[in-house]
């Protein structure tokens, strides 16, 4: 499949952060078009195409926890409810490492948890092995259930 | 006792005769009655002296246990009583039970009247122990416990009471004493109740704010690295040397603070986290963690000398993080000697059976021993040997966690010795 087909959509409100990330994928040589959604809401018309920001299933969510109006975790909680997402791979990618947050991902059948070091070396890392990983290495189960 | 009979002739004098025969048959006869009059006097007066001691010893028994005594004539309602009685009921050596009655504290007199007539029933037994108030003349309230036996004339249901004897007694301070543990007891819960709601509100506050610096304190942070990283990486031909170096150490700050961040929540989860108890094998920790600070430095020449066969009972992950940053400390002390000696083991002597962690480093002064313990806290520079002052606070707390302390011996270049105690000791039985 052609990358440019490999849409990732990162769930993002801290526009530093967002900034940072797309500048890590991009020197990563991460090329797929990146969809960037706001808050919990934005991310869910994306996913179930109930509003503008409607568009096509992502191979890869990156998603962080703490978010306006809807939070990363609720917003799990839907793509994991809905049988068109429910095998949809999730990373989230976040600044807690707080084990409830750990365990509140997993139990809602997150892929992976991920945390954003405050280092920057250290988080252009995370991000080139993220890419690699679930872009690349990962085989995503094909979207049978749509 | 009688006149000397005179001497006379004749009828007259026969009659006189007869007369003082007559007198002296009486007189003697009132002589004997007189004798076992005397005799049963003196019985008697025996038998009251004796009732009268045997009243005496009641009396001062009675005054012993504090109690008044009383005797209550069903029909008609006469009760008679000692002082003492009287002065507990508020009213006079002689009265009655509708006098009494009408003394007691208006709250007290239905359940009394109800626990009366049970006692005073056919089929009752007679007893009767009941606490009441009365209401003396000079306005104060007295609790009086009154114990009564009933007694009963006829059988079946002609069976009537007919007389009661009791006590009384005054037990107004007990009450009062009672009364004020009573309240003493719900002002503690109350208090402990409180302190409760408020250590809960403080416990969810403290999670609260560490979920919130967990969540919000490291992304301004990132912000900081991160942009510099980009002007480096950006800007690197328009930027001298010296500006580079800024920038560098912007980096090194933000991410000494992101150290000390994680630090800081570390050591609150070690106190927030529930504990669980279980067998722990310190010896077996030990020789993993030497293997994983060899690792960290091949090339260093180092010697391990663990002590088999410590274990110890506690929390395995918060035993593991103490032992690990002891392990640390002592590894990074130590790291300018040409060779590291750093030993694990038991107190042979001591008798609470101190275990130890041991190094042939820097070691400190004792005299800042005490700071040793506090987070935060360093006794070397930054420059000198890198941390963030949380390892040994982290240690303490979660020796305290377990009932246990820590303690350090040490002198300047003269290497340090760590020593801790858990409170089971480290030979619990598994």
């Amino acid at each position: 499949m052609n990358p440019e087909n490999k849409i990732i959509l990162l769930v993002e409100d801290n526009p530093n952060d967002e900034v940072l990330t797309l500048r890590a994928l991009k020197k990563n040589q991460i090329s797929n078009p990146v969809v960037v959604a706001h808050d919990g809401l934005e991310a869910v018309d994306f996913l179930f195409a109930t509003g503008p920001s409607a568009g096509p299933l992502p191979q890869l969510v990156l998603l962080d926890l703490k978010l306006p109006k809807l939070d990363g975790l609720e917003v799990l909680r839907r793509i994991r409810s809905d049988p068109r997402t429910r095998l949809l791979p999730v990373v989230i990618l976040t600044t807690s490492t707080e084990q409830r947050d750990v365990i509140a991902g997993y139990q809602l059948g997150v892929n992976s948890y991920v945390a954003k070091p405050v280092d920057f070396t250290q988080f252009h890392e995370a991000v080139r092995q993220l890419g690699s990983y679930w872009l690349v290495l990962n085989v995503a189960p094909e979207r049978s259930e749509r | 006792m009688f006149a000397e009979p005179p001497v006379a002739i004749g009828a007259a004098s026969l009659f006189q005769s007869l007369r003082i025969v007559l007198q002296l048959i009486v007189g003697a006869a009132i002589s004997g009655t007189a004798e076992v009059m005397h005799r049963a006097l003196q019985r008697e007066r025996a038998q009251r002296e004796a009732l009268h001691t045997s009243e005496e010893r009641l009396r001062l028994a009675l005054a012993a246990t504090d109690l008044g005594i009383w005797s209550h004539e069903v029909i008609p309602d006469i009760m008679r009583m000692d002082e003492r009685a009287a002065r507990d009921f508020g009213v006079g050596l002689e009265s009655s039970l509708v006098q009494i009655s009408s003394r007691m504290h208006p709250e007290d007199q239905e359940r009394i009247r109800l626990a009366i007539g049970v006692a005073h029933a056919p089929a009752s037994d007679g007893r009767y122990v009941q606490e009441m108030r009365f209401c003396h003349d000079d306005g104060s309230v007295h609790w009086v416990r009154v114990q009564a036996q009933v007694h009963f004339e006829g059988a079946g249901a002609t069976r009537r009471a007919v007389r009661v004897v009791g006590t009384t007694q005054d037990i107004t301070e007990r009450k009062a004493k009672d009364e004020k543990i009573q309240q003493m007891n719900v002002e503690l819960d109350a208090r402990v109740r409180q302190r409760t709601t408020e250590l809960e509100a403080a416990n969810k506050e403290l999670e609260a704010f560490c979920y919130s610096v967990s969540h919000d304190l490291r992304a301004p942070l990132r912000t900081i690295d991160g942009f510099s990283q980009v002007v480096l990486e950006d800007c690197q031909t328009q930027l001298d040397a010296q500006s580079q170096d800024y920038l560098r150490r912007v980096r090194a700050g933000c991410q000494q603070m992101g150290r000390l961040i994680d630090a800081l929540l570390q050591l609150s989860r070690v106190t927030r986290d529930t504990m669980q108890r279980e067998p722990v094998d310190l010896s077996a920790l030990a020789q993993e963690m030497a293997g994983e600070l060899q690792q960290t430095a091949p090339g260093r020449v180092a010697q391990f000398h663990i002590a088999d066969g410590v274990s110890v009972e506690g929390d395995s992950q918060l035993l593991r993080v103490a032992l690990w940053n002891l392990f640390e400390n002592a590894w990074k002390y130590s790291g300018k000697r040409a060779e590291t000696r750093i030993e694990f083991g038991r107190q042979p002597n001591a008798a609470g059976g101190a275990l130890f962690v041991r190094d042939n480093g820097s070691g400190f002064d004792m005299a800042s021993a005490d700071k040793l313990f506090a987070p935060f806290q360093r006794l070397h520079s930054v420059r000198e040997f890198p941390g963030t002052g949380i390892g040994l606070a982290l240690v303490a707390r979660i020796l305290h966690r377990h009932g246990g302390r820590i303690w350090a011996e040490a002198a300047p270049d003269q290497g340090a010795t760590f020593y801790f105690t858990l409170n089971h000791g480290p030979q619990a039985p598994a």
